[in-house]
């Protein structure tokens, strides 16, 4: 058995987040890996060294400084946890991600739930080090672990007629505080989508890791998307279902605001969002009086370009 | 009322119109200031340790927050002097009200160096691309001749028009609102939290209003009446 049963653990025996970071700083200062797998382990889910022991080839490096790790875990948008930045890396340790199963349907052939363990059994993991740009207008570089979305849809056998796929996150209110909030503009639970092609680019992967460990829960643990040309809020986190389908599936941002986030999101400098500019990001960390730098086109992962010959990125945003 | 149930509270309340009560009043206004001083400080010596990956946005919005918060504490000073029948908290009306000022301008200043980096075409790009910006800086614009009028002289000087011009201050609190209204994206907490508050504000003045009108028309009619 590739993951190991979860246990339900009390409250009081989950250590405080003040103990757990000085924890890591000590397991940032140790750099033996021996000591690392000793201590290494997470409340729900896959321990934290699973993807270390599963091997994973290692990613290129893009020859861009890799954000620090401390800063991709603290400094995320998943608002199923709250709308503050450090929500998600305070809250969303409640989630259960063991077990989990993955609904695929739609115009499929061999439509059908599966394990996580299931799909991962026979699958190589390798280690994408990719640009990360928020529609807010900050970006971080980011070394995923994952493996091509398309290795994982053909399994279940695509049929002609399937033009876009669909992603659902978990809806599970009880551990997801920011579902319940009475304020909030979104409807959960979050939808996100792809065109086909877009999904079957070898760029496009799923992701179960990063920074040699699993993901944790606030970056869309335990299997999310990660299409790097496009906005972060397209990489959806946390998918329970995939559904392939016929028409152009109705996602959660561009259904809350359609004028400000469009169905194709990509990363594009010269069509601004309404409320600001999209021409430069602020890579984090920045410093206090840091410098912006400028955005490129489709986060310049340039190869996409093709998805989208003749068509006008300026309307389709 | 008469006099001996409106000299008693008053009695009690005597030490909030010293000296040392408006220091107080004025410390305790500075200490978010002072915390996001030491912050700012800590960020610069470990950057990240401070205020976050973001440390520009994280000072703005963290002035930017204060800024209201005193804002709105300014016209709850009055609401609660009403409600309490304690006349004297007016006074410390002044100390809030500077350093709601204070918090907006720092706010202004932390955005010009921090997230504009002192470049005037990121800022006129700004201001075109974003509206909420120039509503922010309009709530500003009219909080400056409040600050300056703020003194003793001013207010003797302009009597009764000076209350008139006071009144901006409602203006500047709606635009505040709207201001962190344009911003919200998904949730709309802050600006219903921040908006009822304004909401019962107006609804104390408007009852209060309605209040000394009434009591003016009695008084009118009385008088008609004796003559």
């Amino acid at each position: 058995m590739l993951i190991k049963a979860s246990r339900e653990i009390p409250s009081s025996e989950i250590t405080p987040e003040s103990v757990y970071l000085s924890r890591r700083k000590f397991m940032g200062q140790s750099a033996s890996a021996a000591v690392l797998a000793g201590l290494a382990g997470s409340v729900h889910g896959l321990p934290e060294n699973w993807v270390s022991e599963q091997g994973f080839s290692k990613g290129e490096p893009i020859g861009e400084k890799i954000t620090p790790e401390e800063y991709a875990i603290r400094y995320n948008n998943f608002y199923e946890f709250g709308t503050g930045k450090e929500d998600p890396s305070k809250k969303a340790h409640v989630l259960t991600t063991e077990p989990w199963s993955l609904e695929v349907g739609g115009r499929v052939g061999k439509p059908g739930k599966v394990d996580l363990e299931d799909i991962l059994k026979d699958i190589d993991l390798e280690e994408r080090i990719y640009r990360l740009r928020c529609v807010e207008a900050w970006s971080m570089v980011v070394p995923w672990i994952g493996f091509p979305v398309k290795t994982l849809l053909d399994r279940f056998e695509p049929l002609g007629d399937a033009k876009y796929v669909k992603f659902t996150t978990l809806y599970r209110p009880k551990e997801m505080p920011g579902i319940r909030s009475i304020f909030s503009s979104v409807d959960f639970p979050y939808v996100e989508g792809l065109r086909m092609d877009e999904a079957s680019h070898p760029l496009a992967i799923f992701s179960i890791g990063m920074y040699g460990k699993v993901l944790p829960n606030q970056n869309g643990a335990p299997f999310r998307l990660v299409v790097p040309w496009k906005y972060g809020f397209k990489s959806i986190k946390s998918i329970v279902k995939i559904e392939l389908t016929e028409q152009q599936p109705r996602t959660t941002w561009n259904k809350s605001a359609p004028h400000e986030y469009g169905f194709y999101a990509n990363v594009n400098p010269t069509v601004d969002h309404p409320r600001w500019s999209q021409a430069r990001e602020r890579r984090l960390p920045t410093t206090l009086f840091g410098r912006t730098i400028e955005t490129r086109m489709f986060n310049g992962y340039d190869e996409v370009a093709s998805l989208y010959e003749g068509m006008n990125l300026k309307r389709s945003y | 009322m008469n006099a001996e149930t409106r000299s008693r509270p008053q009695i009690r309340v005597a030490w909030l119109s010293t000296k040392t009560a408006k220091w107080i009043v004025g410390i305790v206004l500075a200490i978010p200031f002072v915390l996001l001083l030491n912050d700012v400080r800590i960020e610069l010596i470990q950057p990240g340790a401070g205020l976050g990956p973001d440390p520009g946005e994280a000072l703005v919005d963290r002035l930017g927050t204060w800024s209201i918060r005193i804002l709105y504490l300014t016209l709850l000073v009055s609401s609660v002097a009403r409600l309490l029948k304690v006349p004297v908290l007016i006074q410390h009306r002044r100390t809030f009200g500077l350093w709601a000022f204070t918090y907006v301008v720092l706010h202004l200043a932390a955005y010009f160096s921090a997230l504009a980096g002192f470049d005037l075409n990121v800022v006129l790009g700004d201001f075109s691309k974003r509206p909420y910006i120039i509503v922010g800086l309009v709530a500003l614009c009219l909080l400056i001749p409040l600050a300056i009028t703020s003194t003793r002289g001013w207010q003797r000087r302009l009597g009764l028009n000076w209350r008139r011009l006071h009144r901006i201050v409602y203006v500047a609190a709606i635009l505040a609102l709207i201001h962190l209204w344009m911003q919200e994206k998904a949730s709309f907490f802050d600006t219903f939290m921040y908006g009822s508050i304004l909401f019962l504000l107006f609804i104390e003045r408007l009852v209060g209003a309605v209040q000394r009108l009434r009591r003016k028309s009695v008084a009118t009619q009385a008088a008609g009446e004796s003559t």
